[in-house]
């Protein structure tokens, strides 16, 4: 990109943002060396950062939010709708920009596979939650949940149930996973049901504490709905300037798998067909 | 850092396969100021340039450590001797409660110092080589380059050129880059 760049001005900033970078196989190996190193670190932080958000509800003594079940099932929303939002992007750069060869109907498939597996894990969680509420014998944790289910909230939490742990369902059919518009419409409604599972954490608890007093019922003002148009008009004039500066693929890694022989041009050398020459061998 | 402005022979290779014969060829021959300018990291690469495994993650072990230590250290002295509070009459020296801390700086050192370091390391461990703006090798796009720096102990110009060209290599040039010149 830097060495390709004719206007001045990018190639400048090209230029001081690659640190002199010549591809020497020297620097190459420190690379991969730190890349090895930051993902190992960086696998671990996803779970403290999430078990620590967790903490900041568990740590309380509000039921609905008092409880040890929290930090799993955070990490396990995170990750949900982690894969939910990328599948989201994947698919509008696909369609949008024309990347189908670079992020395939396979890696889709793949991001489909963990999107259902994680949405179980979280719909276990909000079974678990409603068992550990009657298991206890807590009255107030009893309250609290029923209340959440079906009390004036109950509505939100249906939301959140069926987007996140039942709309997932879909993807035990093969056709849906490769599906690119089955996969926008449920990854859109994962991210809703996501919005509503904070929703629903944070207002249905509250709305019903220990004092009948402190009881109400939410209304989004006019600053909540501003704070929340902005967030993601922040987060996509961020995406889109990303995908219009920056690239968006690592080039360097695409090329390293690669067959060389096709990269230049020429015919595939080595065709492996999974299986023929199984068939081959039988008579 | 080494220096940037030198002479030295480049050759292009265009398969990886290629450029890694070339490169243990080059390395049996007994060249050492030698290098490979690739545009993606070549399995095999380190071994056919009798390069050792990268020192980096001993840094990050180091880094990592040195942010634990650094944390407790800082909570510790907090929490214990400049402002110490009583909650709920539990320990000023608690650790367990000094935990998150204690793993996010440690992750905030190790990773920040990694990346770094490896950046740093990979400009000080090479071998002298010519700016790559002056030069366009086309590394970083599809060729794999050999470079042999003029500073090696057994260069002669005539006699670099003429192996590099015997090894197969395309594009062979001499580079004479600004000033100093070896014969």
């Amino acid at each position: 990109m830097r060495d390709r760049a004719t206007h001045p001005w990018r190639r400048r900033l090209y230029n001081a943002m690659s640190f002199g970078w010549t591809g020497s196989h020297r620097a190459w190996r420190h690379y991969e060396a730190a890349y090895m190193v930051l993902a190992a670190l960086a696998t671990p932080l996803v779970f403290s950062v999430h078990t620590i958000v967790s903490f900041d509800f568990a740590t309380s003594v509000l039921p609905g939010w008092h409880t040890t079940i929290f930090p799993p099932y955070f990490v396990i929303g995170a990750i949900f709708s982690g894969f939910a939002m990328v599948i989201t992007l994947m698919t509008f750069m696909r369609g949008y920009f024309g990347m189908t060869n670079y992020i395939t109907l396979n890696h889709m498939e793949n991001m489909a596979k963990i999107l259902m597996l994680t949405g179980m894990l979280v719909g276990f969680a909000y079974s678990t939650e409603f068992f550990m509420a009657w298991y206890s014998g807590s009255e107030w944790e009893g309250f609290v949940f029923r209340n959440r289910a079906f009390g004036a909230y109950g509505w939100a939490y249906a939301i959140m149930f069926t987007c996140n742990a039942i709309v997932p369902q879909v993807f035990w059919v093969k056709a849906m996973r490769r599906n690119t518009w089955v996969l926008f419409v449920v990854s859109l409604l994962v991210n809703v049901g996501m919005w509503f599972e904070r929703y629903v954490i944070v207002v249905s608890s509250l709305h019903r504490d220990f004092l009948p007093s402190s009881w109400g019922m939410y209304s989004l003002t006019f600053w909540d709905v501003a704070i929340l148009v902005g967030s993601f008009g922040l987060f996509f004039t961020l995406f889109l300037l990303f995908v219009r500066l920056l690239p968006v693929v690592a080039i360097s890694e695409v090329k390293g798998v690669m067959d060389p022989h096709v990269a230049r041009g020429g015919p595939r050398l080595e065709t492996v067909i999974p299986g023929a020459a199984l068939q081959e061998a039988q008579p | 850092m080494m220096p940037t402005s030198t002479s030295g022979v480049l050759g292009a290779f265009y398969l990886p396969d290629d450029a890694l014969a070339a490169a243990a060829k080059v390395r049996e021959a007994g060249w050492t100021h030698f290098d490979l300018l690739t545009p993606f990291p070549v399995h095999g690469m380190d071994e056919a340039m009798g390069q050792p495994r990268s020192w980096v993650p001993w840094a990050t072990g180091a880094l990592a450590l040195f942010g634990v230590l650094f944390a407790q250290a800082l909570q510790n002295y907090v929490m214990v001797y400049d402002w110490p509070m009583n909650f709920g009459g539990k320990p000023h020296a608690s650790w367990p409660a000094f935990v998150p801390i204690t793993f996010e700086l440690m992750v905030l050192f190790a990773a920040v110092g990694s990346a770094v370091i490896a950046l740093v390391a990979g400009k000080k461990d090479t071998v002298p080589q010519p700016p790559p703006l002056a030069i366009r090798t086309g590394a970083t796009g599809d060729r794999f380059v050999l470079w042999i720096s003029a500073t090696d102990p057994q260069w002669r110009a005539e006699a670099a050129e003429r192996f590099v060209r015997e090894l197969g290599a395309d594009d062979v040039r001499l580079v004479q880059a600004e000033g100093e010149r070896h014969e």
